[in-house]
């Protein structure tokens, strides 16, 4: 079934490139990385690299979401106030219970909740009042996005691990096909937290390197933080156009993607068709490349095997981390750039690329028209995600 | 909004072990732990109790629509997802000095329960996990399950699942409702459901029992309770607030 495409009329994105759209575009524009060394001043008995949001206090949540303040909240308030008058003309154009709040998190709240796990008892819970529904678990910003601009329709948050915010673009379309809504705010935002950098770590896949996607020497992923918020309407001046979006499973392993990427290749698969393309019309892949071995062989198999034409393939973990649960937004954001300034950066790694990776990765920034990108997410689970989006 | 058949349910709670069980309005004199089905014994072990708990309502659903579990898409809804895990990694991670197990971190990711699902019966359709709060969080998860039906068709899963949170007294519970286009030959058709909005629900609250009303995802008793004995209306999928209006489903049952 080829599906209806839907405008993308606003986004905005904060990471460890710039606290808000334009800083990152400075940022990527200049090629600098957003990466930092992190180690034992973050209680970390490892050194690592970090992509921090690059902003100092976090202002706290106006006093009626007071009780759902978290780290993750207020970085998610802050990413709001970045789209906010979109967000609230979509209100006001459809109607507050026409419009929903999807977004992707593997965080949610355990950067707090790990503050305070230490004064948790079964019998007493936690010392001051805070909340596992409200703070900790994963919908719980989606509550403050949804009251901040104001809407009271389908509201969720999309936790499918790393492809959880290239998610929420196939749920949003589903809901706008549905009749439901006529207008979902998506994104993602994933945090800083002591958590996954040591999750991480056990499985042995993060590196004390800069990350290096597609180098020949490559040898594991930084984290990163920050979000992207994209609005998506039945109608209305488009930025950017949704096509399809290709979802699966590897049913393969909890953590390691297909050898052959044939889960990620079946959703490229599935996102061209429902787009009602042409495989040979994509011209620009935003891949996961999450500078790991395993990753970026599979993934890169799934591209050349579906795209064998040879698109432009970019990986941006480099500048921003991997963001985990908000790295779909985040690249989806930077797709989104690229179609509408005809320039894409160059993937930051290390010479030499690897020679086996049979996908066309340019270290230096591109300048070209490009008509249709496509965005590529893997995660723990085995769940793969593809979003076709299109130049206005 | 397109509708779809329910054509299998599955049901647990401590002192149910499947729907039939809840059904008789009795319960279990001792609680019992959530099983597995379908999951290999190796993986069953390795699986958290969420995990174990997705698997014996999908296995319930499935069986009932005649429909192998490999070709059915997944839709996992939670509030809270792994919180169990997600405390036992903490436990490591804030202690001195910090830690982590690769076994606990990869069981603790919201959707883990789906990995291992689809490892399991060899799956590689349509997965996804979602977090809602207790008002949304039935309602959701049929939303996203009624639109890959429209986007997709075949079968879809519903599970709504909820373990014990750590210091809280509710127990776990779970539910599947199986969403077809079209029935399996053979299946059970239990009547169509669809329409998944606010408003004032035409059947009343089932009569739960009290501890597994305590749940936050009790709007699935409701839920099954109107599937199950046929009623037709607006069925709550949450607790009505002041103006009366709740989430809701539309069911129209097979005998209409």
């Amino acid at each position: 079934m080829i599906v209806r495409p839907y405008p993308v009329t606003a986004w905005t994105v904060a990471c460890a490139l710039g606290a808000d759209t334009a800083a990152v575009r400075e940022t990527l524009r200049a090629g600098r990385s957003g990466l930092q060394p992190v180690g034992e001043a973050r209680g970390l008995p490892f050194d690592t690299w970090f992509g921090a949001l690059p902003v100092e206090d976090l202002p706290a949540l106006p006093a009626a979401l007071a009780e759902r303040d978290t780290l993750q909240a207020r970085m998610a308030a802050h990413l709001t106030s970045g789209i906010l008058a979109a967000a609230r003309g979509a209100v006001a154009r459809w109607g507050a219970d026409r419009v929903g709040v999807i977004l992707g998190t593997t965080t949610g709240g355990i950067a707090d909740t790990e503050a305070r796990y230490p004064d948790w008892t079964p019998e007493a819970g936690f010392p001051d009042g805070y909340d596992l529904a409200r703070q900790h678990a994963m919908q719980a910003t989606s509550e403050v996005v949804g009251a901040l601009v104001g809407a009271t329709g389908p509201r969720w948050a999309q936790s499918s691990a790393c492809s959880s915010s290239t998610k929420v673009f196939g749920s949003a379309r589903r809901l706008l096909d549905l009749g439901v809504v006529d207008a979902v705010l998506v994104g993602g935002i994933d945090t800083w937290c002591r958590f996954t950098q040591l999750g991480f770590r056990s499985l042995e896949v993060l590196s004390s390197r800069r990350c290096a996607p597609f180098a020949a020497d490559r040898d594991g992923i930084n984290l990163g933080e920050g979000g992207a918020l994209v609005l998506l309407e039945r109608q209305g001046e488009a930025r950017a156009w949704l096509h399809g979006v290709g979802e699966t499973s590897d049913a393969h392993h909890m953590t390691q993607p297909h050898p052959e990427g044939a889960g990620l290749g079946a959703a490229i698969r599935r996102a061209v068709l429902a787009s009602g393309i042409s495989a040979r019309d994509v011209d620009l892949v935003q891949a996961h490349a999450t500078g790991t071995p395993l990753n970026d062989r599979a993934e890169s198999l799934a591209i050349a095997r579906e795209l064998p034409h040879g698109p432009l393939v970019v990986g941006t973990k480099g500048y921003t981390g991997h963001t985990l649960g908000a790295c779909g937004a985040v690249e989806a954001a930077l797709c989104l750039l690229a179609l509408e300034e005809g320039w894409c950066p160059g993937t930051l790694t290390r010479a030499p690329l690897d020679p086996e990776l049979a996908v066309r990765v340019s270290p230096d920034p591109v300048t070209q028209r490009f008509r249709y990108a496509l965005n590529l997410s893997a995660a723990f689970a085995g769940h793969n995600g593809a979003v076709l989006l299109e130049a206005a | 909004m397109n509708d779809a058949f329910v054509t299998g349910l599955g049901l647990w709670t401590p002192w149910h072990a499947d729907l039939a069980a809840w059904r008789t309005g009795g319960r279990a004199p001792e609680p019992s732990a959530p099983r597995g089905l379908g999951l290999p014994p190796g993986v069953a072990r390795r699986a958290t109790p969420l995990a174990r708990l997705a698997a014996d309502v999908l296995h319930q659903a499935t069986t009932e629509a005649a429909v192998p579990a490999s070709e059915v898409a997944m839709v996992l809804g939670t509030v809270a997802g792994e919180l169990g895990t997600t405390f036992d990694t903490l436990a490591l991670t804030t202690a001195e000095p910090p830690s982590s197990s690769p076994l606990r971190f990869r069981n603790a990711v919201h959707n883990a329960a789906l990995g291992h699902l689809a490892i399991a019966h060899g799956n590689t359709g349509y997965a996804s996990a979602l977090s809602a709060d207790a008002e949304r969080v039935v309602a959701m998860s049929l939303l996203e399950g009624l639109g890959w039906l429209q986007e997709a068709g075949g079968h879809v899963a519903v599970l709504v699942v909820e373990e014990a949170w750590p210091g809280h007294d509710h127990p776990p519970l779970g539910a599947a409702v199986l969403l077809s286009e079209a029935p399996a030959s053979g299946a059970c058709v239990h009547g169509r459901l669809g329409d998944v909005c606010r408003a004032v629900p035409d059947l009343p609250a089932g009569a739960h029992d009290e501890a597994l009303a305590a749940s936050p995802v009790r709007g699935v008793l409701d839920l099954l309770g109107a599937l199950t004995g046929q009623a037709q209306g607006r069925v709550r999928l949450s607790a009505p607030r002041e103006d009366r209006t709740a989430w809701t489903a539309l069911f129209r049952p097979a005998s209409s």
